[in-house]
Order: C-alpha cells, then structure tokens, then sequence
C-alpha cells in the first residue's frame, strides 16, 4: 500500500534524478553501439524463439545497412538506415507487418545509431555521464556511457518518466560490444546479440 | 539482312554461354548419366563429410562463412552439425526434425512445416539421386572436367518466390555430392561444399536420435 501511495505520488519516474538535475549541455558523444560486425542473434517473442546471424556495415558515414539470416543462411530480413530514412530491402513475407519492421527498425536504430551523435548531457557524477536525445514529442533516447569509455553500456528508449527499452550492453577493453540485451518492458521481446570474431 | 542476322546469332550465342556456369557444357549422354547417377545412390547407405558454408551477401560484397561436420543415413536421416563460428544443428530423421541453437532445442514435424519439409525432401533427394524426377524443380544436366552439375529452377511455391537456382555439383568418380549454390532472387547466394567425404563408412544411429 505504500508502495503503491509512493508510486501515485512519484508517477514511479524512472528518471526522477535525473529531471531534478539540470543539464549541463547539448553535446556531441559517440553514441553507436554497433557499426561494422557480426552477431549470433536470438529473438524470443511471446514464446517464439528465432536464431542467427545479424551483420552491421556501415555504408556510408550516416548508413547502416542491416541483415539478418538464420544459421544455414536463409535470410529474414535486409534494412537501411539512415539519419533520417529507413528502407526494407528485404523482409521475409510472414514477417513483414508494420508493428514488427517498426520495433525491428526502432530498437536496430538505436544501437547503431545513425542519425544525430549530440544529445543533453546530465548526471556527470564521476561514474557516468548520460546522454538524452529527443526521438520525437513524447519519446527519447538515454545513452548512459563509463567516465572511462566513449561507447553506450545502456541505452534506454521512452518516455520522460519511464523507460519502455532497456539495451544493455557488455563491451570489450577496446570499446567493442561483446553482448547486448534488449528487453522491452510493454511487449514480451527480448533480443540477444553475441558477438562473432 | 545477312551480317545483322548473323550478329544477332553471335549474340545470342555470347549471352547462352554467359548464362551457363563456367566450364560446363550440356551433358552429351544424359540417359546414360541418370542411369548411373540411381544406380550409385541406390549403392550409398551413408556420408560422412566436413562443410564449408559461404554465405555472400552480393550487395554489401560481404561473406558469412561457416564450418562444421555433414552425415546421411538411409533413408532418411540427416545431421547438419554447425562447429564454427558458431554452434548449431539439426538433425532430420524421417519426419521429426530437431534444430538446437546457441540457447534453445526446438522440435518440429515436417508434416506441420513447410520450411523443413522442403529442406529434407531436397537434401534427401540430392543424396538418394532421386531429385532428377522431381517435381519441384525444372532440372538442366551438364557436364565439366570433373564434375556434373544439376542446374534447378525452383517451380514449387514456397521454393520459387526464394531461390532462383538450385545448382548441385556432383563427383564424376563416385556421384557424390561435392557443392550445392542455392542462389536467391536478390543475387545473394549460399554455397555449400563438402569435403573429406566418407561414403558407407560406420555412422551411428545415436547422431539422429530426436527425442
């Protein structure tokens, strides 16, 4: 019941510290998690589990290009991104319906991120500092990233007040991301990424 | 009249060889071929072979290639064991499929999915030499150095709206299969080649159990 009185009282804010400091400034960071590798890959949606490999190249300096096969190499899909369009190449029929390309394309966008590298940055506490930028009216994107690297260990994507995607990310000495756990927090979606050497 | 006509022969000449996979001709004898291409799988009881798998990505002039262990048992009995640079593998045993992942172990019936129905019935068929009759496929034999090649178009559905050819590369001393390109409408291609093959060697009935 407190719990519950606290949550009414709070709204549960996610970020309630963080909106209680101010800013410091709009910055630029480096906020690629992924742009030219290999991954072994799985999906679990609503009990479905799908596998295999994802490749990230970078085209050109704001284009991803994004393909995803199964290990015997039947391909699923095939996407573009860049700072401002997005393009199926390729999409395997039973797969190809608005609400999958877009959380496909949202949570693929967000690690490879090829659009604005400058964001609000809070929270400087000597541990991290976190990077916001704004996707569209209501949402945004957290980039929380080691006073001692250059490269995201989390990303969040939601509101000002919740986190709705939380990708957390385990990165090598070099800045390389070795694993990466998305999990959506109102859809039952978790997507695994294994680095490939 | 005569020199645009002769142009145009030249021409149709130039694309028709293009068009054929370098170093093949059609096969001259093809009865004699199909013959001899039953007669050694009815011969074969099993495979043992290491794979490469190239998959290349012809857009983005990249290649995500594979390795791991092939085995066959007549009939029906299929492992495709991926070592490296990942782990994964399926097995097919008659109409019970297995597939284990970095994470999971599913279970399928190839009565209830297509997918896996249409991969047994062409690996099997491969194997078995029976492929030569499907109906699935329209199939073009020809001939190289050492080498038959079976050059399939796809006609079922399902296998056509993927793959625009087949090609299936056979050993001309023992009519195994050495090479299989399954080419996609895209123009990316996955290529299959076998290698250190063992033909009716021990392989033990424990490597396509699927509970």
């Amino acid at each position: 019941m407190w719990l519950i009185s606290c949550c009414a009282i709070t709204g549960c804010n996610h970020y309630r510290n963080l909106t209680a400091t101010p800013p410091i400034e709009t910055i630029a960071f480096s906020p690629a998690v992924v742009t030219n590798a290999k991954y072994l890959t799985q999906f679990d949606i609503y009990g479905k589990h799908l596998s295999g490999i994802m490749l990230f190249k970078r085209t050109t300096d704001s284009t991803e290009r994004i393909v995803f096969t199964n290990e015997m190499g039947f391909k699923f899909f095939d996407f573009e991104i860049s700072a401002d369009t997005f393009k199926t190449i390729y999409m395997l029929d039973r797969m190809n319906k608005p609400y999958i390309v877009n959380t496909l394309y949202r949570d693929l966008a967000m690690l490879c991120a090829p659009g604005s590298n400058h964001g609000v940055m809070f929270n400087n506490n000597g541990e991290y500092n976190l990077y916001r930028q704004q996707l569209s009216k209501n949402e945004y994107l957290y980039y929380y990233i080691p006073s001692n690297s250059s490269t995201p260990n989390k990303i969040e994507m939601g509101t000002l007040r919740k986190a709705k995607v939380v990708a957390t990310i385990s990165n090598d000495s070099t800045g390389e991301a070795q694993n990466i756990d998305i999990q959506h927090k109102n859809i039952k979606l978790r997507v695994r990424f294994t680095l490939i050497k | 009249m005569k020199k645009t006509f002769l142009l145009l022969l030249l021409a149709a000449y130039i694309i028709t060889g293009y068009a054929q996979t370098a170093g093949f001709a059609p096969i001259k004898d093809e009865a004699g071929f199909r013959q001899k291409f039953t007669d050694a799988s009815k011969k074969l009881e099993s495979i043992k072979a290491d794979f490469t798998q190239e998959k290349d990505l012809s857009m983005l002039s990249e290649k995500i290639v594979s390795k791991g262990v092939f085995f066959f048992k007549k009939d029906n009995k299929v492992r495709l064991e991926y070592k490296t640079p990942f782990k994964y593998l399926m097995v097919i045993n008659g109409s019970k499929v297995m597939v284990k992942d970095n994470s999971r172990e599913t279970k399928y019936d190839t009565h209830n999915n297509k997918i896996f129905k249409q991969i047994n019935d062409l690996t099997v068929s491969s194997v078995q030499g029976t492929i030569l009759n499907s109906p699935d496929f329209k199939v073009k034999v020809l001939e190289g150095g050492n080498q038959y090649l079976l050059e399939m178009v796809p006609l079922a559905k399902g296998l056509k709206e993927f793959f625009s050819t087949i090609r299936i590369f056979i050993d001309k001393k023992d009519y195994s299969v050495s090479r299989i390109e399954m080419v996609e409408l895209s123009g990316d291609s996955t290529t299959i080649t076998f290698s250190n093959k063992e033909l009716n060697g021990p392989v033990d009935d424990k490597l396509f159990v699927v509970n």
